[in-house]
C-alpha cells in the first residue's frame, strides 16, 4: 500500500468513528454493515456524505448504492480524487 | 407466451439450441433479438396491438440518445418526464381519467419493467456511471430479454453487459449443477402449478365468504375470515412469484445467463425493514439506489443533524412505497397500499431508534436475536405484508366498506391475530426444516446416491406432469405480469 492509498484509508477510518460515534472503529477492506450494528440504509447514506464532504467528491447513484464493503469505498474514493 | 405451455416447453428447447449451436459473435446480434421479438409477438393477436408498445420503446431509445450526446441536468428532467408521461398514458392510470386516453387492445405487459429499465439508464448517464453508447440491438436485447421480459428480475444494465459479453459461456455442463438448475426448474413449476393453486382455491372460499359477509356477518367473524383470506392469499402469491423466478433464473443458467435473485426466504424476516431487502429484491435495490439513497442525501445536504436522520428516512420511505403502490396498479386502491407500506417502514423504524435510545445498543441487539422477539417480528411481519396485498385481491369500492365495517380496532385486531398465527406457523416450519436437516445427515448416503436423487426429481416431475395433463386443473395466473 503506497503513502497516498494509506492516507485515505486512515481519513476514511476517521470517517467511520465520527459517524458511528465509536474511537475504537478500526476499518478493513471487507468490512460491510453486518460488521456494524448501525450501518443501515440510513446511516450508510450519512456515511456517504461524511465521505463527500471529508474528500470533496460527489458520488453519483449508482456508486452510493453499489458502495457495499470498505474496499469498495476506497476504490471508489481513489477514482475520484485521481481526476 | 405462457411460462406454463406446451409452447414455450418447445421455444426454450429450441433457445438453449440454438444457444449452444451458434458462434458467440451470433449469440447477442441475431439469435436473442430474433428470440425475443418472437416471444413478444406471441402476446398479440394482430400487429397493430403492438404499435403504443413500440412508441414506448422507441421513444425511450431516442431519450437515451439524447442523453449520451448531451448530459444536462435540464435534459434528464426532460426525457424522464417524457418516459413517465408516456408510460402513464399508455397504461390509462385512473388518476388522470380526464385525459382521452387510446382505446382498443394493445399490448402493455411488461411494460412496467422496461419502464425501470430505461429510467435508470437516463439517471446513470446523467450521474456519469453510464458512459457507453447504446446501439439499437443493446438496448432492446437489455430492455425486452424474454426470459425477463414478463415480470423480471429487473437487473440493473452495469450487470445485463457483464452477461450479455459472455452470453453463451458459463452454462451449467457439470452433472451436479445440471442436477441443481433442473431441480429448481421442476420446484419451481412444483410451486407455480400445484401450491399457487391450491392456496388460490383456499383463499376463494375465504374470499366468496367476505363478499356475502356484506349482508349477514359481525364484524368479528368478518375479522377472522379477513385473516384468514390474508393469510392463504400470501402464501398463493409466494408461491406463484417466487415460482417463477426460479424458472427463469434456472433457464437463464442454461443459455449461460447469470440473472440476479428475486426472493431470499422473505418470511424469515425479522422485521418489515429486513423483510424488503428479501421480497423483490431488485425491486427494492432500484428503488434504494434511485428513489431512497438520493432523497435522503438531499435532506441530509440540507441540514445534517443527528436527531433528524431517522425521520428524513420516515419521508423517503413514503415517497418510495407511494411510488412502490402507484406502480403496481392503476386503481386508487393501489395508492393506498403504496401508504400503509410507507407507513409500516416508517413505524418499524421509528420503533428500532427509540428501541436503541431506551435500552441501548448492547441491550437491544440482545433483545432482536432473542427468540420470542425474532418469531413476533416474522408473524407481524408477515401478517402486516398480508394485509397490504389486500388490495390486489379487492377493489377500492370493497377496501373501503371492509375498513367502515371493521373499524381502526378491527383492523388492529386482524393484524395481531395474522401476526401471531403467521409467527406460529414460521416457528412450525423452522423446526421442520430442522428436523429434515437433521434427517437428512442420518440418511446422508442416500442424500448422495444419485439414483436416489435423481428418483426423488422424477417423482416431482411425474407428479407435476400428471397435475398438468389433468383437465380439471387449471393454473392461475402470474401475477406480477398484471404490474
Amino acid at each position: 500500500m503506497d503513502r497516498a492509498e494509506n492516507d485515505i484509508k486512515k481519513r476514511l477510518n476517521r470517517v467511520f468513528r465520527e459517524t458511528f460515534g465509536d474511537e475504537k472503529l478500526e476499518v478493513f477492506e471487507t468490512m460491510t454493515a453486518v460488521d456494524i450494528d448501525a450501518w443501515d440504509s440510513l446511516m450508510h447514506v450519512v456515511l456517504v456524505v461524511a465521505i463527500e464532504k471529508e474528500f470533496g467528491i460527489t458520488l453519483n447513484a449508482a456508486e452510493v448504492g453499489k458502495l457495499e464493503n470498505v474496499g469498495m469505498m476506497l476504490t471508489t474514493i481513489k477514482k475520484h480524487t485521481r481526476k | 407466451m405462457d411460462f406454463v405451455s406446451v409452447r414455450f416447453v418447445i421455444f426454450m428447447s429450441f433457445a438453449i439450441l440454438a444457444f449452444h449451436l451458434c458462434s458467440k459473435k451470433y449469440r447477442a446480434k441475431l439469435i436473442m433479438p430474433l428470440l425475443n421479438a418472437f416471444f413478444i409477438l406471441t402476446f398479440v393477436k394482430h400487429p397493430t396491438e403492438l404499435w403504443p408498445f413500440a412508441l414506448f420503446l422507441v421513444t425511450g431509445f431516442w431519450c437515451i440518445k439524447l442523453m449520451e450526446r448531451f448530459p444536462t441536468k435540464k435534459n434528464a428532467a426532460l426525457t424522464i418526464g417524457a418516459i413517465l408521461t408516456l408510460f402513464i398514458y399508455v397504461k390509462k392510470y385512473a388518476f388522470f381519467s380526464i385525459v382521452p386516453f387510446m382505446r382498443g387492445v394493445y399490448l402493455t405487459i411488461g411494460l412496467s419493467y422496461i419502464l425501470f429499465r430505461i429510467l435508470h439508464i437516463l439517471i446513470d448517464i446523467y450521474g456519469g456511471a453510464i458512459k457507453e453508447r447504446f446501439s439499437a440491438l443493446t438496448f432492446f436485447n437489455y430492455t425486452c430479454m424474454f426470459l425477463t421480459f414478463i415480470a423480471g428480475p429487473i437487473q440493473r444494465f452495469q450487470e445485463y453487459q457483464a452477461v450479455e459479453r459472455n452470453l453463451g459461456e458459463k452454462v451449467p455442463l457439470k452433472r451436479e449443477d445440471i442436477r441443481k438448475d433442473l431441480s429448481r426448474i421442476v420446484n419451481g413449476y412444483f410451486k407455480v402449478t400445484l401450491l399457487s393453486p391450491v392456496f388460490l382455491f383456499i383463499f376463494n372460499e375465504f374470499f366468496t365468504r367476505i363478499d356475502s359477509a356484506r349482508y349477514e356477518a359481525t364484524s368479528f367473524i368478518l375479522c377472522v375470515v379477513y385473516t384468514g383470506a390474508c393469510f392463504v392469499y400470501t402464501l398463493h402469491l409466494y408461491c406463484n412469484v417466487s415460482g417463477y423466478m426460479d424458472i427463469v433464473v434456472s433457464l437463464g443458467r442454461f443459455l449461460g445467463l447469470q440473472l440476479p435473485e428475486n426472493f431470499n426466504k422473505p418470511f424469515l424476516s425479522k422485521s418489515f425493514l429486513e423483510f424488503w431487502s428479501r421480497w423483490h429484491i431488485t425491486l427494492s435495490n432500484w428503488f434504494k439506489f434511485y428513489v431512497f439513497n438520493p432523497i435522503v442525501k438531499a435532506l441530509i445536504q440540507r441540514r445534517n443533524k443527528a436527531g433528524l436522520i431517522p425521520y428524513y428516512g420516515v419521508i423517503a420511505f413514503f415517497v418510495v412505497f407511494f411510488l412502490v403502490g402507484v406502480w403496481h396498479g392503476s386503481s386508487p386502491a393501489f395508492l393506498i397500499f403504496g401508504l400503509f407500506l410507507g407507513f409500516g417502514m416508517s413505524i418499524n423504524k421509528l420503533y428500532e431508534v427509540l428501541l436503541r435510545r431506551r435500552l441501548g445498543k448492547k441491550a437491544y441487539a440482545r433483545v432482536c436475536e432473542s427468540r420470542w422477539h425474532r418469531a413476533l417480528g416474522s408473524g407481524l411481519t408477515y401478517s402486516y405484508f398480508s394485509m397490504g396485498a389486500t388490495c390486489i385481491w379487492m377493489d377500492f369500492d370493497k377496501l373501503m366498506w371492509l375498513f367502515r365495517k371493521i373499524g381502526i380496532f378491527g383492523l388492529l385486531g386482524v393484524f395481531l391475530l395474522g401476526g401471531l398465527l403467521a409467527a406460529s406457523v414460521i416457528a412450525l416450519f423452522s423446526v421442520l426444516i430442522c428436523w429434515r436437516d437433521a434427517g437428512y445427515e442420518r440418511l446422508y448416503f442416500l442424500g448422495r446416491n444419485l439414483y436416489f436423487r435423481q428418483g426423488y426429481l422424477s417423482l416431482k416431475a411425474f407428479i407435476l406432469l400428471l397435475f398438468l395433463v389433468s383437465k380439471s386443473h387449471s393454473v392461475p395466473e402470474f401475477i406480477y405480469k398484471a404490474f
